[in-house]
């Protein structure tokens, strides 16, 4: 993988790292190489950059006193928190990488206001190892469960827990600006001046400028706080699923069940992933599975002939009878659509399948049984969000498009259904050989062009702002706005410059 | 260089699950690396390692004194691979980067080179005269297995042999046996360093050298069955010995086989103890070699013994702090390592902190002196003994 130096002045660089070491001291200074080296990106098969310095803050303290001395001295800062699957953290103009997996303060846990206040090193895991004992549960990805909790709420990470009617999980941030300058968000703007306020609201009497901080990746302020959405453990907890034949009928039933508000969360997978899950959770080997090759050897918009061609979770949480209620009225929805219940023939034919999905489902845990599948090398984070009407023709599009691409490994697809089904979220999941960079080049212009095509054809939209796409200059006058906070909060642009997201590409 | 693991140093996700217990169905948090914990770069955790094996790999990191200071701060613990969900070895690719700093730095760093330049000399990692190993058994009449066929042979292990604090393990084992009507021996002073350290060093001749001269005396014995006092030896012998050279000879833990003589009723404790302890399990006897049962069923067979268990037990045992040269290399980290689970140990209300490997003893017993934490720090085997007596 293509590694590159430091852009920075080596002078600059100096000078920073000396003030750096005077002022936190070797434990959380370092420019050894090798440290250096862990920090040039992410876990994702992308060209790396060395940083010069990394810091790791134990306190909002000593995040302060790293931006004055880099305001002050114009060098780059690049914060990562669990640094995994995100391609917006790599620290391409050098500089300094702020480490912030060393805070891991769950600073509080509110059970009467449900929200829960924690630092940016505390991973899934331990989040909701510390709420379960009080009767909540967390919001969760298929991530693996050291992520940073923040980092993936921040990126608007979509978990499969959600209420469907929230779009975010955040209720407030902490925020320090390049200047030093802490700001927080919320019903928590007003703590100095009554200092009993909690976190509680989102907004204020002001503006709402938590979302400037949201998927700004570092470019705006350094996050140093968050104040999480946590849910009840109600009475019971299930997990119907059902299996339908085509993607179309799925979305259909996610959108009438979510807005009848009989699901808190449904989401859908395709039948190759859910095959591989199956493969992967029973512990089995891909690669020697007939499964496996099946996967990868159809054309993944056929239909599977013996399963469903996808699935759909519907989580629910609540008192006993109105679960089962609910569950009797989702089968009947399904049917009339053409699915059915699936929850028996899952538990029999798929058990590594169902172990997953009631695992995290159920259990409300994060997973690792998918985690094997990292062998397989990384899925790029082909994410669109559309509308239903254009979601179910961009499925199909995007399966062949990136089938006809010729990538080594097959390509299959998860599909959220996001705040009562006003926006369906669809994340194809290509898979790419680690070591093989001819592939990864292959894969990351599929991945650009996708994006683009399904901007265009099907009225999508993206998430992800990786540094390469600009599209601050396609957002209009919400690009020139942000070009204007951009500077304002950031004039020497020290904030993650190396993403580029308000210059162009890199 | 061309590394054998390419592909699986390149599945790590950086998910840090390989530094504390993180998989589904655990109820309370626990830190179980000891490098990242005390550290915090990532460069130190098991995911780390693998990181920096593709910076040499890519030829972006050269392999100097700074690299191999990260790659000998590691106890070699094994708790990465015990906790890693991609089917990663982190450990292995840790060693398999300790042996590219010894082919280009000509051996580990610091003291550690000492131990390797001893094993290869003196046969043991103490600078000890060959003389030494069998003085712990002067006046024991302990039949020589080279001169006299014995069922079992017990192989001491250098630290057992020669480090005059840890002879005790030796000389309990030696109790137990004729306690037990077994017929055994020792090599005496033919035996030599099982190669354990100089294996977890990288100094992968050093530790052929030594396995290939001790698996062809053994063999040539005819023993059945090697008995092992240290965590170490048992599972090098057991673990690695294979692939340097056909073995034709079991080997078993002392641990192990107490427990099978106290299940055959060849041992009675009848003396009750009063006394609360709890056990460490050792890394090479627990996560390498999957052996965690013996020594609680031995503590639970001695009368008045209460055993309770710390957070960090079985799989996800806290290393003591002393292995993989660490001790040598580096003792404070060593220290700090044995310190928090000193710490860990005294929370649950112990008395004792039992364990079953003398380097693990060494350190601990080391911390607990120097920290004054109020425990007593006792092998498995000292407990079994006092209660055997009269």
């Amino acid at each position: 993988m293509r590694v590159l130096e430091s852009p920075l002045d080596s002078k600059l660089a100096e000078r920073a790292t000396a003030e750096l070491l005077e002022a936190l001291g070797e434990e959380k200074v370092t420019t050894r190489r090798a440290i250096l080296f862990t920090y040039s990106g992410t876990a994702l098969p992308l060209p790396k950059t060395m940083p010069d310095v990394v810091v790791r803050p134990k306190t909002v303290e000593d995040v302060q006193v790293v931006l004055r001395i880099a305001d002050r001295l114009v060098v780059p800062v690049t914060p990562i928190s669990s640094g995994t699957l995100e391609p917006s953290v790599f620290p391409r103009a050098g500089g300094i990488v702020l480490d912030m997996y060393g805070m891991d303060e769950i600073v509080e846990i509110n059970t009467d206001a449900a929200y829960a206040v924690i630092e940016p090193g505390v991973g899934i895991g331990k989040f909701v190892r510390a709420i379960r004992p009080h009767g909540f549960r967390a919001t969760l990805g298929s991530y693996p469960p050291g992520n940073s909790v923040l980092g993936n709420y921040h990126l608007k990470g979509h978990g499969s827990h959600r209420a469907s009617g929230i779009d975010s999980e955040v209720l407030g941030l902490e925020v320090v600006l390049p200047d030093g300058t802490i700001v927080r968000t919320g019903s928590k703007a007003f703590e100095d001046r009554y200092p009993g306020i909690g976190w509680h609201a989102q907004w204020g009497p002001l503006p709402d400028l938590r979302g400037i901080f949201l998927n700004a990746c570092g470019t705006l302020g350094i996050i140093t706080k968050m104040a999480a959405r946590i849910y009840a453990l109600n009475d019971v907890q299930a997990l119907p699923v059902m299996g339908f034949d085509s993607y179309g009928d799925a979305v259909e039933f996610m959108k009438v069940v979510s807005r009848a508000n009989l699901v808190e969360h449904c989401v859908t997978w395709h039948w190759g992933l859910y095959t591989i899950m199956n493969i992967l959770a029973s512990g089995g080997n891909v690669e020697d599975s007939s499964d496996y090759l099946k996967i990868f050897m159809t054309e993944p918009w056929e239909h599977p002939g013996d399963r469903p061609y996808c699935l759909t979770l519907n989580i629910m949480t609540g008192y006993e009878d109105d679960v089962d209620t609910h569950t009797r009225l989702l089968e009947k929805v399904a049917k009339g659509l053409g699915g059915r219940p699936m929850n028996d023939e899952l538990v029999e034919r798929f058990p590594g399948t169902w172990d997953y999905f009631k695992t995290h489902g159920i259990d409300h845990e994060p997973c690792t049984h998918f985690m094997k599948g990292f062998g397989l090398g990384y899925g790029f984070m082909h994410i669109l969000y559309a509308e239903p009407k254009d979601v179910v023709p961009l499925e199909r599009f995007g399966l062949e498009f990136i089938w006809n691409r010729g990538l080594q490994y097959g390509t299959t697809y998860y599909s959220h259904c996001l705040d009562q089904g006003r926006s369906i979220f669809l994340r194809l999941t290509p898979f790419v050989d680690p070591v093989d960079e001819a592939e990864h080049e292959k894969a990351l212009s599929i991945y650009h062009d996708y994006i683009e095509e399904g901007m265009k054809r099907y009225g999508a939209s993206t998430i992800r702002y990786d540094g390469i796409v600009n599209y601050v200059d396609r957002a209009g006058g919400f690009g020139e706005l942000l070009k204007r906070i951009k500077k304002a909060i950031d004039p020497n642009n020290i904030l993650n410059p190396g993403l580029k997201m308000y210059e162009g590409g890199w | 260089m061309t590394l054998p693991m390419e592909m699986l140093m390149y599945t790590c996700p950086k998910c840090k699950i390989c530094t504390a217990n993180l998989h589904p169905g655990e109820t309370e948090y626990l830190k179980l690396c000891p490098a990242y914990t005390r550290y915090g770069w990532f460069a130190y955790a098991g995911g780390g390692k693998c990181y920096l094996a593709q910076g040499i790999r890519e030829g972006v990191l050269e392999i100097d004194e700074d690299l191999a200071d990260i790659v000998y701060h590691c106890t070699l613990c094994k708790t990465c691979v015990q906790q890693c969900a991609t089917d990663q070895d982190p450990t292995e690719i840790a060693r398999m980067v300790r042996r590219e700093v010894v082919k280009a730095l000509g051996g580990p760093p610091g003291d550690a080179k000492i131990v390797v330049k001893s094993t290869l000399n003196y046969r043991n990692p103490y600078q000890q005269p060959k003389a030494m190993r069998f003085r712990w058994a002067k006046g024991l009449g302990i039949k020589d297995a080279t001169k006299e066929k014995v069922d079992t042979l017990y192989y001491v292990g250098c630290t057992a042999a020669m480090i005059p604090e840890r002879t005790h393990f030796a000389l309990n084992t030696v109790k137990l046996l004729d306690a037990a009507g077994e017929n055994f021996g020792t090599l005496g002073q033919k035996e030599i360093c099982c190669g354990s350290t100089t294996y977890n060093l990288g100094v992968e001749d050093a530790f052929k050298e030594v396995a290939g001269e001790n698996i062809e005396m053994l063999n040539e014995l005819g023993v059945e069955r090697v008995l092992t006092s240290c965590a170490g030896c048992y599972s090098v012998m057991k673990n690695e010995y294979p692939r340097v050279a056909r073995r034709n000879f079991d080997v078993v833990h002392v641990t192990e086989y107490l427990a099978q003589l106290l299940d055959e009723g060849r041992l009675k404790p009848s003396k009750a103890l009063d006394l609360k302890v709890t056990y460490h399990d050792p890394c090479h006897l627990g996560r390498y070699s999957e052996l965690y049962d013996a020594p609680r069923r031995i503590l639970e067979a001695i009368p008045g013994v209460e055993l309770v268990e710390m957070p960090r037990s079985r799989e996800k045992s806290w290393c003591c702090g002393a292995g993989a040269g660490v001790k040598t290399a580096f003792p404070d980290f060593a220290a700090w390592v044995g310190g928090e689970r000193v710490k860990e140990a005294a929370e649950t209300g112990a008395a004792a902190l039992v364990s079953a490997c003398p380097f693990c003893e060494g350190n601990l017993t080391d911390v607990v002196a120097a920290t004054e934490a109020g425990l007593d720090v006792y092998d498995v085997t000292d407990l079994l003994v006092r209660s055997l007596d009269p």
